[in-house]
């Protein structure tokens, strides 16, 4: 199971899925959201990898592994 | 019940529950905040993610002091503190950098995404960021020099007089 956190004003949302047909639904809103928000200027990195693996940014929603954490746009503040 | 009554019912629970009431254990860190200010779930959800994410040192300086330490790639090393502005600092240079999420999150999610970005994307933390000086670098505890920026930070008053309010908007806030 792959699972996508938003990080918002409640801490962040989740949204799970994987490859079955049972969970297409879940995929396409993912991957929607995964698109809509990377082109509003957020960004995307994949954590938690296991292995030793450090963290990375990813830009293709088929490249993402277990855990994606999305980033809001930043700003100056 | 009258409005005197109502008021003692109200009061002395709060007053036995202060932890003004019990001695010096808390007089450090302004007692009584605690009681009004309750993490909230979203703080206490955004929290766990970060030390979930956390490397296990950086995991381990949070613990103990409130903030961590994060390698930035041909720059150097940054603390990021628990505070919302300017909250990331150059421990060579003394300058402090402000950028966070446009869209309003929980402490602990400021401060995970300021650790992604300059850890993977430290071009597109910079190319945002504010800058000003926080203190004069040179030989010194670092930890010490954090402690005092936190204290500092902890002192300033809670309400903004109009004059240090900027009247100038920046594009962060346009439609």
């Amino acid at each position: 199971m792959k699972t996508i956190r938003i990080l918002d004003s409640s801490g962040d949302r989740v949204i799970a899925f994987d490859d079955t047909d049972a969970t297409a639904s879940a995929r396409a809103q993912a991957q929607a959201w995964f698109e809509r928000m990377l082109a509003g200027g957020s960004t995307a990195f994949k954590v938690n990898r296991g292995e030793g693996k450090a963290d990375e940014k990813v830009t293709a929603f088929s490249a993402l592994e277990n855990e994606t954490v999305l980033v809001p746009r930043i700003v100056g503040g | 019940m009258n409005v005197r009554s109502l008021a003692r019912f109200i009061s002395g629970p709060l007053r036995s529950a202060s932890p003004d009431r019990d001695g010096p254990a808390d007089k450090g860190e302004r007692p009584g905040i605690a009681l009004c200010t309750p993490p909230t779930v979203a703080e206490v959800r955004a929290r766990e993610l970060l030390l979930r994410i956390l490397s296990p040192a950086q995991r381990e300086e949070f613990q103990s002091h409130g903030y961590f330490a994060v390698d930035v790639a041909g720059r150097g090393r940054f603390c990021i503190l628990p505070s919302t502005m300017f909250n990331v600092i150059h421990m060579e240079t003394g300058d402090s950098y402000c950028a966070l999420p446009r869209a309003e999150v929980p402490l602990s999610d400021l401060m995970l995404s300021q650790k992604l970005l300059l850890e993977n994307d430290p071009g597109q933390f910079f190319s945002v960021a504010n800058r000003r000086r926080e203190f004069n670098p040179g030989p010194g505890d670092d930890q010490l020099r954090l402690a005092d920026v936190l204290r500092a930070r902890r002192r300033r008053p809670s309400r903004v007089r109009w004059t240090a309010v900027s009247m100038i908007p920046y594009d962060g806030h346009l439609p």
